[in-house]
């Protein structure tokens, strides 16, 4: 029996033309591995640093003005498509390094330690160095980005709390004007209860938000301006 | 050289002189042939002919990635590791789990089971064997696992580590659960018998 496993075995190498894969193949892969753990690890701190910039950004402040619940605003306030890429960055973490040659030996108590820490300082040197800030600027001009991550968590163009944001275009005075926002709506401005601060006017082109609420289609009553 | 000469050489040895010349590669199913038959018969709960099948395979993976082979790690558990995952991978498309299966445990390696685990008192003597063979057969995959490698193939945690490519602390871990499972399963049993 011993001597036919051992026949039909070196019988099938012949046959089949088997050939020990070579040993660059494997270093090749374990590279790989190593270059995809890498490049998650960078993602993961990527997306780390662009969830706390977004979380500074947000204006916390404009709660007090906007008839919001908290819990609403704050959900706005999540960047759930880099929350997201975050979840999906930490898997491949797990992943890649799991397949690296001595990546099992490693207990994941210390992977998810070590791992934590350097998204943490990868995540705050992005963000330091305005590289948070650059990739979601110049994510801004992608559409599909615009609307998951730069339009939807807008706290400044929410109707149903108050907030309206856009670009003058017809600037009768300071008390009424007309501005299109993001989608191309044109509103009427009523800005009679509307502080503006002193020698100030409201010129067009110029890009405004206001608060305030809807008054009737397309009017919007205005109470308070941010630049 | 005759065949004394190669009985000789290390596994490292082998392996270079299997990717050299695959003739010889036939020492190295040698050395291994039993001891991966009976580790995967175990693992399957005796399901010899598939074992012949799964043992084929694992000595054709073995071949196709010797260059893979780092020795770092002892040869042992590399093959191991390649047997288990394939013996796993097996299990899984027969999507079955046996669990009637007599172990066939020496005396040496019951006396090291009922030491490590302190259950000389709860073993019914005459039904020894046979009861911590079926209680091993019983316990969760994972559990099972860890304790035929460490009882009936003997290996340490280290190469349990590598042939399950588990950190030690997670195999300890999986061990230490797997004991406490078989002492309540042993006492579980001790009280239907008495």
């Amino acid at each position: 029996m011993s001597q036919e496993i051992e026949q039909n075995i070196l019988k099938a190498i012949s046959r089949d033309k088997i050939i020990p894969a070579r040993k660059g193949y494997f270093i090749a892969k374990d590279y790989f591995s190593w270059i995809f753990f890498i490049a998650s690890v960078c993602m993961a701190g990527l997306s780390g640093g662009i969830i706390f910039f977004l979380f500074l950004d947000y204006d916390w402040r404009l709660y007090k003005y906007l008839d919001a619940n908290f819990f609403s605003f704050i959900l706005l306030a999540v960047p759930y498509l880099w929350l997201a890429v975050l979840f999906v960055s930490v898997f491949f973490i797990f992943y890649f390094f799991g397949k690296t040659e001595n990546g099992y030996k490693i207990e994941h108590g210390v992977i998810w330690l070590s791992g934590a820490s350097v998204i943490i300082l990868l995540g705050s040197w992005f963000w330091w160095n305005g590289t948070c800030q650059k990739v979601h600027q110049a994510l801004a001009e992608i559409s599909i980005y615009r609307v998951m991550v730069f339009d939807r968590n807008d706290e400044w163009n929410s109707l149903k709390w108050g907030s309206l944001t856009g670009t003058v275009i017809n600037a009768e005075s300071n008390v009424s004007f007309k501005i299109v926002d993001r989608e191309g709506s044109v509103w009427q401005i009523n800005a009679s209860s509307l502080a503006i601060p002193g020698g100030v006017n409201i010129v067009n082109g110029q890009k405004i938000r206001l608060i305030g609420r809807l008054k009737e289609a397309n009017t919007f009553l205005a109470d308070m301006s941010r630049p | 050289m005759d065949d004394q000469e190669f009985l000789n050489k290390t596994d490292q040895e082998l392996v270079s002189l299997a990717l050299q010349e695959k003739e010889l590669y036939v020492y190295l199913i040698r050395r291994y042939e039993d001891k991966l038959k009976r580790y995967i018969v175990r693992l399957t709960a005796g399901r010899t002919e598939d074992a012949n099948d799964i043992l084929q395979e694992v000595f054709i993976k073995v071949y196709k990635n010797l260059n893979s082979y780092n020795s770092s790690l002892k040869f042992s558990s590399w093959i191991y590791r390649i047997a288990h995952n394939e013996t796993i991978t097996f299990l899984r498309k027969i999507n079955r789990r046996p669990t009637t299966y007599n172990l066939e445990i020496d005396a040496v390696k019951i006396n090291s089971i009922k030491e490590d685990l302190n259950i000389e008192h709860e073993v019914d003597k005459k039904r020894m064997a046979e009861d911590i063979s079926s209680i091993i057969m019983s316990l969760d995959d994972r559990h099972k696992q860890v304790i035929l490698l460490r009882y009936m193939e003997d290996k340490d945690y280290k190469e349990i580590s590598d042939i399950l490519r588990k950190p030690p602390g997670t195999v300890a871990t999986l061990l230490r659960q797997a004991k406490e499972e078989f002492k309540k399963e042993i006492l579980k049993n001790k009280h239907i018998i008495s």
